[in-house]
């Protein structure tokens, strides 16, 4: 009995029979899998196999064909919500705005309570506080990102190559912001083309593989 | 609607498109031949204008097969936005260049007949002038075909374009016929249909219906030609499925 | 809707603060129209005489141009940088992003103009009466350029060359603005504030932003897609 509650359970976000093509390309076809609170899923592939499609499809940015994603059993694309924090190839910040600025940009857009610089400190970028987010180095620049995501309060994190560009102290302060994340009940899918390292107790790798002829 | 949902259907649509076209087509021949000959030979001449008159065969239908693309492409653009489907897109964006064909021709015959009516080539009448504006409205719609590389990002903007630009033609239209009486005091206005005696309604109503039928039939060619191409090249081999491991 | 107002209110903040931080980029609109009316009175003689009645025609499609080239960059900044991704995202209304967006785009860009008016004015030595009118003409016919333009700038973001373009895409649907702005700049002279084009031009205000901002937000929903 027991085991039949737990099945009937729904998943924070759960994929079912997800297609997706890109122009007339078939990139993802018949994908299925779920996320519950901690995991970790690592999505890895060439570059243009569609990691970053799947991604958006996560989040709501892009409807798929065929399939269903749903957020505690909701269909995203039917009843939007704000759980996921998307963070793509772009940092998004205002090159003119300080970090503090740009943070409390999206505090008004996020009607967070939580204040900015209580963030900023958790991302270890209180002594860049006051500095143009143009003259924040590529790490700070994307710890100003993450800064975003937990000013949003989002359970979920779909980060495309949080990593890119990063030395490996950069790295490996992101991946500790993420591994604190997801240790507080969150849940983080991660497109990377670097090794997956575990995070958290229940790591997971998806590799999307290409059509037959790529 | 019972149409619509029919041909929204490519399979069915192919098939109706394969049999219709040709049928458009040779209807169009027909009708504009005789148009062309009643309308020069067979019809009287104008008791003002003269044989002049007679470039009106050409000129009128023309303005308005412009002005019913437009409106088509419009309304394919609003099936296509609202159901997302792709086939209202290609005829849609099918209407586009035919519809600016025959929008130039209006402008074209209608500056020769300005010739001989107004003694020069160009007047800011205000059918001239919308008609104008209608060219360059369907010039915005497709240089944003043309110019955005994705293909169903290009139809939806696109699709947009023309939906606003329909809700404002009739605005147009009147902003410029007041601005036309306004500075126009005098000139030999160019004749309208319903005024016509049925000798010359008859030529113009052959034309008209040959234009439509020309129109259909380039439409409907152009959707066939891009329908295959696209089934061409979905027959692409399928993504192999994911796999999924745990670390 | 308290909360939808501060999300508004913030963009049109950040959007000035951008603004005047870019070292004086969106001036540029102000310079143009200076550029403009200067070059028309060169190209026309510089006879007042001559001068004189066609400038309110000029001051207008100096407006115009100076603000249709304002357009290309509204929304391609946030575009770019993702910004407009995480706006959808937020689950802010896409709606209420265009209207901020536009707010702050017309306190950046038609402001100054309108104050520039007076010295436009000087530029022609044209009376009071005739300035008065292109004060009301502008100021009601600021949203609908507002909301087409909007509505073109969303529609080419990531497009190569949409400068050109844009214009193309605009000037029809502001050809009933143009007609009815001049026609009104002439007639308030005589007959008040209360004249027809006026409130054809206050019509078509409206009909734009009901049409503009919807289609804009739609837009640009297909561009994060």
């Amino acid at each position: 009995m027991i085991q039949t509650a737990s099945q009937q359970k729904t998943s924070m976000l759960a994929v079912t029979n997800l297609s997706v093509s890109r122009g007339e390309r078939l990139l993802i076809e018949d994908l299925s899998f779920s996320l519950e609170p901690g995991d970790t899923l690592w999505v890895t592939g060439s570059n243009g196999i569609g990691k970053t499609t799947l991604l958006k499809c996560i989040s709501g940015l892009l409807r798929p064909e065929t399939g269903s994603i749903c957020w505690h059993g909701t269909d995203i694309y039917i009843y939007p919500h704000s759980g996921t924090g998307y963070q793509g190839h772009h940092d998004g910040h205002k090159p003119n705005l300080t970090a503090l600025e740009n943070l409390q940009f999206w505090q008004s857009i996020y009607s967070s309570p939580v204040p900015a610089q209580e963030i900023l400190e958790k991302v270890g970028l209180s002594a860049q506080m006051d500095l143009r987010a143009k003259s924040l180095s590529a790490g700070q620049s994307r710890r100003l990102s993450l800064a975003r995501l937990l000013m949003k309060r989002a359970s979920l994190w779909v980060l495309d190559e949080p990593a890119a560009a990063l030395d490996i102290k950069g790295q490996k302060i992101i991946q500790t912001l993420v591994a604190d994340h997801v240790a507080n009940g969150g849940c983080a899918v991660i497109a990377s083309h670097t090794a997956p390292e575990k995070i958290g107790e229940h790591t997971r790798v998806l590799t999307l593989n290409g059509a037959a002829d790529a | 609607m019972g149409v619509i949902s029919f041909l929204a259907n490519p399979l069915r649509f192919k098939k109706f498109a394969r049999v219709a076209a040709p049928i458009f087509g040779v209807l169009a021949l027909v009708l504009i031949v005789t148009g062309i000959w009643i309308g020069l030979w067979r019809s009287p001449e104008d008791q003002l204008q003269g044989h002049s008159v007679r470039i009106m065969y050409v000129h009128v239908p023309a303005v308005w097969i412009g002005m019913m693309a437009y409106a088509a492409m419009a309304l394919a653009s609003l099936f296509a936005y609202i159901w997302r489907h792709p086939l209202s897109d290609e005829l849609a964006r099918a209407c586009a260049l035919p519809g600016a064909a025959f929008t130039a021709l209006g402008l074209l015959s209608g500056s020769l007949w300005g010739k001989t009516s107004w003694g020069t080539f160009w007047q800011w009448d205000g059918r001239m002038t919308s008609t104008l504006i209608l060219l360059f409205l369907f010039i915005g719609y497709m240089a944003v075909w043309a110019g955005t590389p994705d293909k169903r990002r290009a139809a939806r903007i696109a699709g947009l374009v023309a939906m606003v630009g329909s809700i404002n033609l009739p605005i147009i239209k009147f902003s410029v016929d007041w601005w036309n009486t306004l500075h126009q005091t005098s000139s030999v206005s160019m004749p309208d249909a319903p005024g016509l005696p049925p000798s010359n309604l008859l030529p113009l109503m052959l034309m008209t219906f040959g234009y439509s039928f020309f129109f259909g039939w380039l439409v409907l060619s152009q959707v066939l030609n891009s329908i295959s191409k696209a089934g061409e090249r979905r027959q692409r081999p399928a993504a192999a499925s994911p796999t999924m491991e745990t670390l | 809707m308290v909360p939808q107002m501060r999300k508004i209110s913030g963009i049109i903040v950040r959007d000035i603060c951008i603004a005047l931080r870019s070292g004086g980029a969106w001036l540029m609109g102000l310079v143009f129209f200076a550029v403009f009316l200067s070059l028309s009175a060169i190209a026309l003689g510089g006879e007042f005489k001559t001068l004189r009645p066609l400038a309110p025609a000029l001051i207008w499609l100096a407006v115009v141009f100076s603000l249709l080239f304002s357009f290309e960059h509204l929304f391609a900044d946030d575009a770019d940088d993702g910004t407009l991704e995480h706006i959808k995202l937020s689950g802010m209304s896409m709606h209420a992003y265009v209207l901020a967006k536009i707010c702050a785009h017309w306190l950046l860009s038609i402001l100054p103009l309108i104050l520039a008016l007076p010295l436009a004015g000087l530029l022609f030595d044209i009376p009071v009466a005739l300035l008065g009118g292109l004060f009301i003409s502008i100021l009601l016919a600021s949203p609908a350029l507002v909301c087409y333009g909007a509505f073109s700038g969303a529609c080419l973001v990531g497009f190569k060359g949409g400068g050109f373009l844009l214009v193309l895409l605009t000037i029809p649907l502001v050809v009933p603005v143009l007609i009815f702005a001049l026609g009104g700049v002439i007639s308030y002279a005589d007959a008040g504030l209360l004249t027809t084009e006026f409130q054809a031009l206050l019509g078509i205000s409206l009909i734009a932003s009901a049409i503009g901002i919807p289609a804009t937000a739609a837009a640009l929903n297909t561009i994060t897609e």
